[in-house]
């Protein structure tokens, strides 16, 4: 549960600040139960941006060549199973992460 | 979507304020919280503890308010809230150098706090305690 916050905190974070730039505009957000996967599925109106491009993080490239976010991006791919995105028709994003409930082996 | 601060000076070994943040810590606050911070070092904090024990989120803006905290802890100026990964890139220089510094310390960090930190590497720039107690008498 704290990984899927924690994925759409910074999704949405992503789309606020990146997206809409501060001005107003709206997200949609549906959550389902699929199966043993929960998934969570966003729609904006902002500009097309597709997080999945994001390269992990390489720290031999330099900063300012880096897309702002990063971070965000990083901590969200740890967080669910899989992210999806896709242009919404007439313009946005569509964001759709997916994480099963069955809890995670605890990582050594 | 909120997190107070408690700040509360303390006489260990050296004079320590301790910070509590209490709520969730994200892009909504996170530059409030390095705002706050600078005015404790304009009024001359120098060893500075963050007790995390009541921080129930930190999300990847929060993360850039710590790192900016160290920043202001050693007189500098934090960096870009933009700047992002290069943020980092300091952090894995500073820790490959063995340059980990000790004015600002963490207490008391939940699992699920911890674990954030931990994999964005953000762990390496912080000594952690467990608890407040055992922060303030290693001071």
């Amino acid at each position: 549960m704290d990984d899927l916050v924690q994925a759409v905190d910074e999704a949405v974070t992503n789309v606020i600040v990146h997206g809409y730039r501060g001005e107003p505009g709206t997200i949609d957000l549906t959550a389902e139960l699929i199966g043993d996967d929960i998934v969570i599925t966003l729609e904006d109106r902002a500009p097309t941006f597709d997080p999945t491009t994001v390269a992990a993080p390489d720290l031999s490239i330099p900063p300012q060549h880096r897309r702002p976010g990063g971070m965000g991006v990083h901590l969200m791919r740890l967080a669910v199973d899989s992210i999806r995105h896709r242009p919404r028709p007439g313009g946005g994003n569509i964001l759709i992460l997916t994480r099963s409930r069955v809890p995670r082996a605890k990582e050594a | 979507m909120a997190m107070l601060t408690r700040v509360e000076r303390i006489e260990a070994a050296v004079p320590v304020t301790v910070m509590a943040l209490d709520g969730e810590l994200d892009a909504s606050n996170y530059l409030q919280l390095v705002d706050d911070v600078r005015q404790l070092y304009a009024d001359g904090t120098r060893n500075l503890l963050l007790d995390l024990s009541d921080l129930s989120f930190i999300a990847s803006s929060g993360l850039v308010a710590l790192f900016s905290v160290v920043k202001v802890m050693n007189g500098e100026e934090p960096p870009d809230p933009e700047y992002g990964w290069g943020a980092f890139r300091e952090v894995s220089r500073g820790v490959e150098t063995g340059a980990v510094q000790r004015n600002v310390q963490l207490c008391g960090a939940p699992p699920s706090v911890a674990e954030v930190l931990q994999r964005t590497g953000l762990d390496r720039l912080f000594v952690s305690h467990p608890d407040r107690e055992s922060a303030l008498a290693s001071y």
